[in-house]
């Protein structure tokens, strides 16, 4: 329905009503109702954010979850939850990934 | 011959609703319908039609299973076919909530969200998902934060007391005396025969015992190291040699 296939490098999208229904999806998350619990529980994590941090009582526009050679980008509109699976260029694959390896 | 039928034909007889040598033991729908040698269409008619005994033409008898079947059947398709108006979406609403209220019942929260609503999430999904100065600062916060977490270590202040069981034991017997409990009969050998000892004085003699640390190494070559720990203990009071003994055998 959105363009979300025509993301540069998305390798999978998904996009959930706000209790965690899986609207449409596509590539590596076809149907992953499995992985939109887990964003569920994710965005729904905690009903606060810290004032002390955030004084303005504000809400983020995304969230996004980077791995050594991909990345999650999550973000609300509409009242739908869109999820985008992107591949990650190399080159900050390996730095990522030698400082992961130090921790 | 078909069941209904031979019913009918039966009624017109002398013996009719009469057990004979005719009459079937069982009532076998199948094995009756192979006895017909040629089926009408009458024959049908009558079977459905068995439950109205009065006669009826063939259309009318069709017409009723047609009927029957129109009743019987749910139609999933058409249910769909009605869709909420707008002012009967409000008016269920509205009826809805009254209802809530009136029964006192608190319905949840629905439950929030970290993210707040986008107007284009196409443009925000397209976006680097992480600056790579964001990036770069969380990993040497995070790394920085592993290094504190590795140095924690306890410093060392003052010797290591370990309470002596006489402690303990008074403790329990002050436990029981509070409880109304009369222990002087009932106690541990260990309850009684350990001299009690203040653990806060420091100046009573006090037995060093080495416990070893045992480092398992590849070339099954045990090396230990020592970690002095001061104990004082009541059970060594009266054998002071005897625990430097033993701490001398891990030497």
């Amino acid at each position: 329905m959105l363009s979300l296939e025509r993301i540069p490098d998305q390798i999978g999208h998904l996009v959930l009503t706000e209790d965690g229904a899986v609207l449409t999806s596509g590539g590596e998350l076809e149907n992953d109702e499995r992985f939109a619990n887990i964003i569920i529980g994710l965005v729904t994590l905690t009903n606060k954010i810290d004032p002390k941090a955030f004084p303005n009582n504000e809400a983020f526009d995304k969230i996004s979850i980077t791995y050594p050679d991909h990345c999650y980008i999550i973000c609300l509109s509409n009242k739908k939850i869109h999820i985008v699976k992107k591949r990650l260029l190399s080159l900050t694959s390996a730095t990522v990934e030698e400082s992961l390896i130090d921790v | 011959m078909g069941c209904c039928y031979s019913f009918c034909k039966e009624d017109s007889g002398p013996q009719s609703g009469e057990v004979n040598e005719r009459t079937h033991l069982l009532v076998d729908p199948v094995s009756n319908n192979t006895n017909i040698p040629r089926v009408h269409s009458d024959d049908y008619v009558n079977q459905y039609a068995s439950s109205a005994p009065k006669k009826t033409d063939e259309q009318s008898a069709l017409n009723r299973i047609l009927h029957e079947t129109a009743a019987n059947v749910i139609d999933v398709g058409a249910l769909d076919s009605h869709n909420l108006e707008q002012h009967e979406y409000m008016d269920r609403s509205r009826a809805y909530s009254k209802r809530i209220e009136a029964g006192g019942i608190k319905v949840p929260d629905s439950t929030s969200c970290l993210l707040k609503d986008v107007p284009a999430p196409e443009k925000i999904l397209a976006a680097e998902p992480l600056a790579a100065g964001d990036h770069g600062l969380i990993t040497e916060m995070l790394n920085k934060a592993v290094t504190a977490l590795e140095d924690v270590n306890v410093e060392h202040k003052e010797d290591l007391v370990v309470v002596g069981i006489s402690q303990a034991s008074r403790l329990v017997r002050r436990v029981a005396a509070r409880r109304g409990i009369d222990r002087s009969g009932i106690g541990l050998l260990s309850d009684w025969q350990v001299p009690s000892f203040s653990a806060t004085n420091t100046q009573e003699p006090r037995t060093l015992y080495r416990r070893p640390l045992v480092l398992n190494l590849p070339t099954n070559h045990w090396e230990s190291a020592h970690e002095n720990i001061q104990c004082k203990s009541t059970n060594y009071q009266t054998s002071t040699g005897y625990a430097y003994d033993r701490a001398l055998l891990y030497d």
